[in-house]
């Protein structure tokens, strides 16, 4: 009886075990009923085969669950059985993934995720420079960062192409608040236009949001966000209604934002959303919904939706459309000629909003993307250490193998049964891996939090995350399984008694090469990293950071004198050698700049008319212990009618070249009138920024609403610092921080400590798994060569030569490693570049150190066992073989 | 894993039962057991070859049949033909099943769920 070709194609869909067993009798039972059924008629010969075709869509899936849950039962019983290979199996995955995904949801929700919540992300715009967090008042040229109240409002009313227009204060700010008249607290708030909950499609979790009628009226109202409204309220309804000062502003809570909403800016989370409309009352100070020729007030951000159908080029070109031709009626007759040309060149450029603004990404882009690579490598690492360990493992288990194979199982069943054992391993670690990185993500998200303290971001399992974490599991898994699989089961019939040996250790020696090659790169990093924390703490900041304390004061609403009135108050306090204040602080994260006009000066270009500037108090030089190279520094004696300045070094260098600068005038913007006179040079120092050369700066007087004490106590002491906070509250002044300098510059290298530490721990776990695969590889093949090594020491080898010959044998593998691992390295830290401070990426002595740490740290891996060959009894080895 | 006893394997599917029935009497192959279920149940069961051998497998696995190391007919002359049989915990889980259905049908009867014109012939 002949079967069909068609019955023996559906076969095929069952499993090859199940086929190799059932298969003949199925083909022959199949030929005698289609006999039967010929007989029968058309009808029940098609019957026949209808069935067949249903049989193989019902009952084959049905057979290779069975198979698979046949392996997977088998799998589990070996994990059970051998407890220290799975755990270090598991435990080794669980940290390799949970660290991959800790950092890659980080990596994606600062860098690439969309807007949380928000209706249809890809619709929207952004119109202003999403990285930019800040304000800037004067004249600009150029790509604009930031809009002006006015301008936005122009847009929003006048341009086309857009659904609708919102803006937000560009920096979330630190509100001091009372609910219902109760004690000050701090809460994160942010203004923003009255359409932006519409703007982001976003409604109300409870009550109602803004509308556009916030943008037309005084609307002392606010909205707080789902998790504040959690933490500070219980979720309870009643907030609504409640009041909130703030400032001058007595506002309302209307509404809270449904959970997850974070608003506008990726990685800040702010408490409180409250109408741009109420800023003179809730920031109060300076009204910056109004600006006066020439200035302009820039601090907001800027989104857009655009309508169906809008292309980003047609709306880039009615934003500006709009936004150029308010230009002119502005400036009026401001300026002339090419400065007036270069003035009215202002510009929008407008770009794909979907993933909102983020002062973050910028700040963490290389550092993160840095650690991910890092990561990534350690997990590549992990696989082959885990591979070796299940080519070991293959090599104890060949008896059994070898004994199947030659009972007939075919060489797919095995190889289906030792990837279902991995893919189990690495099911089960992928699964500790989401708790491990849960964990890893809050520890990260802490760290960032240090390097920007408004840096908020919470963990959840986004759907890419998730198929980053399963691709990254089942690619472990078939990294981890098939090779093993596949050299277990490679080998001829009749050297299955030896499955795992020669080609075990010829894959062991070519994974433990790899790993070495792999490790290098993670260890310079971590050592370039090491030395750029290091080089950073040590930074020269032109002054001494020991001794200084730091405390800004709230003195809105006070006397212009009251700053000068608190200065004495200091500097007379037992134990204080020297005080003075300045606007900026020391290493506050402020900026602060303004355009300028030089006496005698040409500006050769648009970026050659600002200077950055600070506010200082009295002996503010001498104070700090920055040296004045000419002239004097500002004393108390310059209040008043004489306005006098400092320049620094920089400046002096930029703007007056070889001039002497004493005694020339520096104006603000182009308003003659508030022109200052160069009483004195300073030299360079840093209070901004730890990178970077020193920018041009000059130093004023005026009155200050927050001004940053600086203290130098006379020792260490710090209840100098305790007495001096009194002295303030006796005062019935509102203090807002104060910090040690230490403790304000650890906020500057906390991402590098971070990054340093994280790379660190990399290469060190990089480097013990890749001693671990070495000296496991070597104990396994020399275990297997006993015989030979005994016949050796039996002929008269010495115990040195022994030795001497698996280490050679070891050294060719462990320096093609290490050349591998050097061009690897190189590459590298041109990745992590832009993070280094003084020191060159390619550092002959890191990369000398971390080449003789590798060296060394696989000379030892592979004595022991070399040692453990030199010391064999031969007798009792060659009576054993 | 502990072996399963009888009542841990009920109810049976109907493919496994009427194969159960089928090997009652002597050894079959196959199609001879195919047959055997079609021909007693006046064609209304007729199994497809899938459903035949993945319920021998599993019936295999749980010591419910056994194969024949020979052919008992020495006119079958095909080696791919395998006979079967019933073990001695196939014929306890048979009974068991038997003991279940029959359980069932006397609180169908008992409730009156079965008609009595049914009951008499069932009886006759």
């Amino acid at each position: 009886m002949r079967v069909p070709a068609a019955f023996r194609a559906l076969l095929h869909c069952y499993p090859a075990a199940f086929r190799e067993e059932y298969g003949g009798q199925m083909r022959l039972m199949f030929a005698e009923q289609l006999d039967a059924a010929r007989r029968g008629g058309p009808l029940r010969t098609a019957a026949l085969w209808v069935g067949a075709t249903f049989d193989a869509l019902t009952i084959a899936p049905k057979e290779h669950c069975h198979v698979i849950l046949q392996d997977l039962r088998y799998a589990l019983r070996l994990m059970v059985a051998s407890p220290g290979f799975t755990t270090v199996a598991i435990l080794s995955l669980a940290l390799g993934i949970g660290a991959n995904t800790a950092i890659f949801s980080l990596w994606n929700g600062v860098l690439h995720a969309p807007l949380p919540v928000v209706y249809r992300p890809d619709e929207l715009v952004i119109l202003t420079d999403p990285s930019a967090s800040g304000s800037w008042t004067g004249m600009l040229d150029g790509p604009r960062s930031w809009l002006t109240y006015g301008e936005f409002e122009q847009l929003r009313d006048q341009a086309e192409g857009f659904s609708g227009l919102t803006a937000s204060q560009s920096s979330l700010n630190t509100w001091p608040v009372r609910f219902e008249g109760g004690s000050l607290e701090e809460v994160r708030g942010r203004l923003v236009s009255g359409g932006f909950f519409q703007v982001l499609g976003v409604g109300a979790w409870v009550g109602r949001v803004f509308t556009t009628a916030e943008d037309h009226a005084d609307s002392p109202y606010a909205v707080i966000s789902y998790n504040y409204w959690q933490r500070r309220f219980g979720g309870r309804s009643e907030v609504l209604g409640k009041t909130l000062g703030v400032n001058r502003a007595l506002l309302t809570v209307i509404g809270v934002a449904p959970p997850g909403f974070i608003g506008e800016t990726v990685g800040q989370q702010p408490d409180v959303w409250v109408p741009l409309r109420m800023q003179p009352a809730v920031l109060p100070g300076r009204d910056r919904l109004h600006d006066k020729p020439p200035e302009k007030q820039m601090w907001l951000q800027v989104f857009g939706r655009l309508k169906p159908g809008v292309t980003l080029a047609q709306a880039d070109a009615r934003a500006n459309a709009v936004f150029q031709a308010g230009l002119e009626p502005f400036y009026g007759g401001e300026a002339t000629g090419e400065r007036r040309r270069q003035i009215l060149d202002q510009r929008l450029i407008v770009r794909p909003g979907a993933q909102g603004a983020s002062p973050a990404r910028a700040e963490f882009s290389s550092s993160l993307t840095a650690l991910l690579a890092g990561v990534g490598v350690l997990l590549l690492i992990a696989c082959a250490n885990l591979a070796n360990l299940l080519l070991a493992r293959g090599a104890v288990r060949k008896a059994e193998i070898a004994l199947r194979l030659s009972l007939g199982a075919s060489r797919g069943r095995i190889i289906r049964q030792l990837v279902t054992e991995s893919l189990a391993l690495t099911a089960i670690g992928g699964a500790a891996a989401i708790w491990v990185s849960s964990v890893l993500h809050g520890v990260l998200v802490r760290m960032m939090a240090e390097a920007d303290d408004r840096f908020r971001m919470s963990f959840d399992i986004h759907p890419v995350v998730l198929a980053f974490v399963l691709t990254v599991t089942f690619a472990a898994a078939l990294l981890v399984g098939v090779l093993p699989a596949w050299q277990v089961t490679s080998l001829k019939q009749e050297s299955r008694g030896d499955i795992g040996s020669r080609g075990g250790i010829r894959s062991g020696r070519l994974l433990v090469c790899l790993q070495l090659a792999l490790s290098l790169p993670l260890l310079v990093s971590a050592g370039l990293l090491a030395r750029t924390f290091y080089n950073l703490e040590h930074a020269d900041l032109g002054y001494s950071s020991d001794r200084l304390f730091l405390m800004r004061l709230d003195l809105h609403g006070a006397r212009p004198e009251r700053a000068d009135e608190l200065l004495g108050q200091i500097r007379r306090t037992p134990g204080v050698r020297a005080a003075s204040y300045s606007s900026l602080g020391i290493f506050s994260g402020g900026e602060s700049e303004s355009s300028i006009t030089v006496e005698g000066y040409v500006a050769k270009g648009d970026n050659d008319r600002a200077s950055a500037l600070d506010n200082v108090g009295p002996r503010y030089f001498s104070t700090l212990g920055i040296p004045i190279l000419l002239g004097r520094e500002i004393l108390e004696s310059d209040r008043g009618t004489a306005k006098v300045c400092v320049i620094n070094e920089s400046f002096a260098k930029r703007f007056f070249d070889r001039r002497n600068p004493i005694g020339m005038h520096i104006s603000l913007g182009s308003d003659r009138d508030s022109s200052y006179e160069v009483v004195g040079v300073a030299k360079n120092a840093r209070t901004t920024a730890l990178r970077g050369d020193v920018a041009p700066r000059f130093f004023v007087r005026s009155t200050l609403n927050t001004p940053t004490f600086l203290i130098r106590p006379a020792t260490s002491n710090a209840s100098v610092m305790a007495s001096v906070r009194q002295a303030m509250q006796s005062a019935s002044v509102r203090e807002i921080s104060a910090a040690t300098m230490a403790e304000q510059m650890a906020p500057l290298t906390a991402q590098d400590r971070t990054t340093a530490q994280l790379a660190l721990v990399f290469g060190s776990v990089a480097l013990a798994l890749a001693a671990i695969g070495l000296y496991g590889v070597l104990s396994y093949g020399v275990a297997r060569r006993t015989g030979e090594i005994a016949v050796r020491i039996a002929l008269g080898a010495l115990p040195g030569r022994v030795v001497w010959m698996i280490l050679r044998e070891t050294m060719g593998g462990v320096l093609a490693g290490m050349v591998l691992g050097g061009g690897l390295a190189l590459a590298a830290s041109q990745l992590i570049q832009s993070r280094l401070y003084n020191v060159p990426p390619q550092d002959p002595l890191t990369l000398g150190l971390a080449a003789g740490l590798l060296l060394l740290t696989a000379l030892g891996a592979a004595y022991l066992p070399a040692r453990r060959a030199s010391s064999l009894d031969p007798m009792a080895a060659l009576r054993r073989e | 894993m502990p072996d399963p006893t009888p009542d841990s394997l009920l109810p049976l599917p109907t493919a496994v039962f009427h194969i159960l029935i089928a090997l009652a009497d002597r050894e079959r192959h196959g199609y001879s057991i195919m047959q055997d279920v079609a021909a007693r149940t006046t064609g209304k069961v007729q199994l497809s070859a899938g459903t035949l051998y993945s319920a021998v497998r599993r019936m295999l696995e749980q010591g419910l049949i056994d194969e024949l190391a020979e052919s008992p007919d020495p006119s079958n002359t095909d080696e791919r033909r395998r006979y079967y049989r019933l073990t001695k915990f196939g014929k306890r889980v048979a009974a068991a099943e038997v003991e279940r259905l029959s359980a069932l049908l006397q609180q169908a009867r008992a409730t009156g769920l079965v008609p009595a014109v049914y009951e008499k012939k069932i009886t006759a």
